[in-house]
């Protein structure tokens, strides 16, 4: 069965859902410093994942989201793992090593691998829950008002804002406009599939150039409309949404923070609960 | 003779996804001979899934729609089939203006032909025949098609079209955004077009086009197909029409008025109100 | 005081090629007292989204005046104008700038600096006053035209505006948006006596309910009056190739018929009398 794949807003009323944009971006970066830290040992780094993918487990089921869909997503990926694997075994000969029909493996090369597979799930991970529990929307007012402090150097930060805005509200027109191009021009004959090189660049030039025209044509209008309507991009101007940091927040960003902290010192000193017994 | 036969169709859109939506539900029925047909019914009610469904652009979900010789079904069928299905249909889409891309005006109503491997010249001769029965001038025909006006862009497209010489022609919406004189014209070509013989499927939301061109009409609601009727049987069935939200031409109401008043018109007679008019001096013995 | 004054009105555009000029308006005048509704209709290539644009200042005159609201319209005078007219153009999906319903509401709002704590009651008003208030959550791709359209009059409503134009507005809608456009139409008259409506149709019943016609034809203003006036010149519509709306257009015929009957009678009463005869 297809599903919706992970990564596109689910609207659900969750408590991932309803954490505030700007904390969840914040959290998304703070998570992906903790895969990216380095422990005294690998069997320090492993819990650490460990403990990251119980988190995302746990993200999952308070979002409703299902675990089988996260998996879709990894799936692109078995290739380029397998093809790593194969580099890293012919590559890495440092260690230890055992002997598969007497050609030397070493486990570095293994380990190597398993590093980049898992950072990487767990870096997709963490930014699939945010984009499926935050609306887009949402997910630009947070980087303007991360990227607020820019105003100082003069970077139109607001007019960047809107221009995201805008874009992410004409995706879907743009979609459905794509889709009518297609059927049209498949209707007088277009095979958009198969053919030459020739045909297909023939194929792809009747398909751009409507979607150009009417994305400009609708551009225009736009413009028009957010003239009339009042807007200044250099004008000052009011905002209806504002957003709120709760007590929700609050406690989940000293949650995270602590987690953070945490691992941030145990990575820093050093510190291995194994004291060097494993791996 | 054209023929299009739906036995059993369903679709549903995103069948596998969390939400799928059923846009058609066992439709059947069949248009045979030399029609001049409409699809009516409410933005929402299938009449644009229904009408991609015979020339293969959305396959049935469920059922199988049979056009001349070609059947569509679930299946995946050869493109080399599916090809000679969309010249036997063409179907037009709404603002079918917007979907000109060549640098003339020639070489757009040609790119039609020359896809259903038509020789260079064959094409821009088939082109140009087209272009005179749209009514655009020689003079134009070099020149960019964004140079046109809305009215002319949407004639272009259409002979765009007409070009590969379709038996069916079906069109969603060809006058929605047109001036009055704009839409006469294009009606004129689609008559045109009927009486030398091409089949004609309009969708449309203009019940006088209905009334007045068509010799019958599919009525879609919610997914379903509510019937098949002669225009000047479905316009006085005001449950019907009420139920699924067809307001029947302003002329329909005159005539009620006039059979009430003791007038015993033809009603199959009258389809504007040229030939009310007639029909009232005929009752009259005028 | 008069709502618009257009003296000897003139816009013209350089066509691509050897810079040919192509003349849109040509010394157009006329004025539309306040409160009043008038319909501007015409062929298509007539001049009137084009005369639309130019009193919004979205085009810039070759030569006239407008004098809006007792001010002239200039470069000085735009901004301060602009707070006063709103417009609904043809497309429903290019206007609609929010995310949301209520995001897009509250767009003109935003520009007007209108503090964030008046602006959730202002935008439920409106939406209520326009029948969108359960759909307030919604994005535009899953609203019908006809809703979109009524979020874009909410919006412009909600600057109290003195002056509304709508540009075909109605052009892109199935019947039953377009009579629910109409009738918010009606309403928003009735509720605002004092404001102007302009609107430009293709649709001669929604000429009809306008207080004043004019006909445009090749930038000029071909004929001028109450809708009974003006369609009383079937002759000079049908060469420009206008239509007339369906009772008139049903008089004509009968008269031309010689069926005898009292033109200002009402239809139903004209039909019940011939039938009778």
């Amino acid at each position: 069965m297809k599903e919706l794949p992970i990564g596109r807003y689910t609207n659900y009323d969750t408590f991932l859902h309803r954490l505030d944009a700007r904390f969840k971006l914040l959290a998304m970066i703070l998570f992906m410093v903790i895969v990216f830290l380095h422990f005294p040992s690998r069997a320090m780094d492993f819990t650490f994942y460990g403990i990251l993918f119980l988190f995302i487990f746990i993200f999952l089921k308070i979002a409703k989201l299902r675990f089988r869909q996260l998996l879709r997503a990894i799936k692109p990926m078995w290739f380029m793992m397998v093809f790593l694997l194969i580099i890293n075994i012919l590559v890495v000969h440092t260690g230890d090593a055992f002997y598969l029909f007497s050609f030397p493996i070493y486990y570095d090369a293994l380990f190597n691998t398993a590093y980049i597979f898992v950072r990487l799930v767990l870096m997709l991970a963490f930014s699939l829950i945010l984009t499926a529990t935050t609306k887009p929307m949402d997910l630009t007012y947070a980087l303007e008002w991360y990227l607020h402090p820019l105003t100082w150097i003069k970077v139109p930060v607001h007019i960047i804002a809107m221009v995201i805005s805008l874009a992410l509200r004409f995706i879907p027109t743009l979609m459905e406009d794509t889709d009518r191009f297609m059927k049209a021009q498949a209707s007088r004959g277009v095979d958009f599939e198969n053919g030459k090189l020739k045909e297909k660049v023939k194929a792809i030039i009747s398909l751009i150039i409507p979607l150009c025209t009417s994305a400009i044509q609708r551009s225009s209008d736009l413009a028009d409309a957010m003239e009339v309507r009042g807007y200044d991009p250099n004008g000052k101007r009011t905002r209806y949404r504002i957003m709120k940091f709760t007590h929700r927040d609050l406690f989940s960003f000293l949650f995270i923070a602590l987690l953070f902290s945490g691992a941030l010192t145990l990575s820093i000193l050093g510190i291995d609960f194994y004291m060097g017994i494993l791996l | 003779m054209s023929r299009i036969n739906f036995d059993h169709v369903y679709y549903t859109y995103d069948v596998s996804s969390p939400l799928p939506s059923v846009a058609l539900e066992d439709i059947s029925f069949t248009l045979e001979g030399h029609f001049f047909s409409a699809i009516i019914g409410h933005t929402g009610s299938g009449k644009s899934t229904l009408v991609q469904q015979i020339n293969a652009l959305l396959r049935p979900t469920k059922g199988r729609v049979i056009v001349g010789e070609f059947e569509i079904n679930e299946g995946k069928k050869k493109i080399k089939e599916i090809k000679s299905l969309r010249k036997n249909v063409g179907v037009v889409f709404q603002f079918s203006e917007y979907q000109l891309f060549e640098e003339t005006v020639l070489k757009d109503v040609s790119f039609g032909p020359k896809n259903f491997s038509d020789s260079d010249e064959d094409a821009t001769l088939k082109a140009k025949n087209a272009l005179k029965k749209v009514g655009i001038k020689e003079e134009y025909f070099t020149k960019s098609p964004f140079e046109l006006s809305g009215g002319e862009k949407r004639r272009v497209a259409i002979a765009g079209m007409i070009a590969m010489n379709p038996e069916i022609l079906v069109l969603d919406e060809p006058t929605a955004g047109l001036d009055p004189k704009g839409a006469q014209e294009i009606l004129d070509l689609f008559k045109e077009l009927y009486d030398q013989g091409t089949s004609i499927l309009i969708i449309t939301h203009d019940m006088n086009l209905v009334l007045k061109y068509c010799n019958q009409v599919l009525l879609m609601h919610q997914g379903k197909l509510k019937g098949i009727y002669a225009p000047s049987e479905l316009f006085y069935q005001e449950e019907l029409l009420l139920e699924t939200g067809i307001d029947a031409p302003e002329i329909i109401e005159i005539v009620k008025l006039c059979e009430e008043n003791g007038l015993s018109l033809n009603r199959k007679e009258i389809k504007d109100i040229t030939s009310l008019v007639r029909e009232i001096k005929r009752c009259k013995g005028k | 005081m008069k709502a618009i004054e257009v003296e000897h009105l003139s816009f013209s555009y350089e066509t691509g090629e050897n810079e040919e000029k192509k003349n849109i308006l040509h010394d157009l005048s006329f004025s539309v007292e306040q409160g009043e509704s008038i319909a501007f209709i015409g062929p298509n290539g007539s001049g009137k989204s084009t005369l639309m644009k130019l009193l919004v200042a979205l085009l810039e005159k070759d030569e006239g005046k407008i004098t809006l609201l007792g001010q002239e319209l200039n470069e000085d005078s735009v901004d301060d104008l602009r707070k006063k007219m709103g417009i609904i153009f043809q497309n429903p999906d290019n206007q609609f700038i929010g995310a949301t319903v209520r995001d897009d509401i509250a767009f003109g709002l935003e520009n007007r600096l209108i503090p964030h704590e008046d602006m959730e009651d202002i935008v439920r008003e409106y939406a209520l006053k326009v029948g969108m208030i359960d759909f307030l959550d919604k994005e535009p791709s899953s609203l019908s035209g006809g809703q979109k359209q009524r979020v874009a009059i909410a919006g412009v409503l909600s600057m109290k505006p003195e002056i509304v134009y709508m540009d075909e507005a109605t052009a892109m809608l199935d019947p039953k948006g377009r009579k629910e456009i109409m009738e918010l139409t009606s309403l928003m008259k009735k509720e605002n006596p004092n404001m102007t409506i302009l609107m430009v149709t293709h649709h001669m019943e929604e000429a009809l309910l306008c207080d004043r016609i004019i006909v445009l034809h090749e930038g000029k203003a071909y004929l001028e009056g109450t809708p009974l006036y003006v369609f009383s010149h079937e002759q000079e519509l049908k060469e420009i190739g206008l239509d007339l709306p369906f009772n008139l257009k049903l008089k004509s015929a009968l008269k031309k018929e010689d069926f005898s009957f009292d033109e200002d009678e009402d239809i139903k009463e004209i039909m019940k009398n011939i039938c009778h005869a």
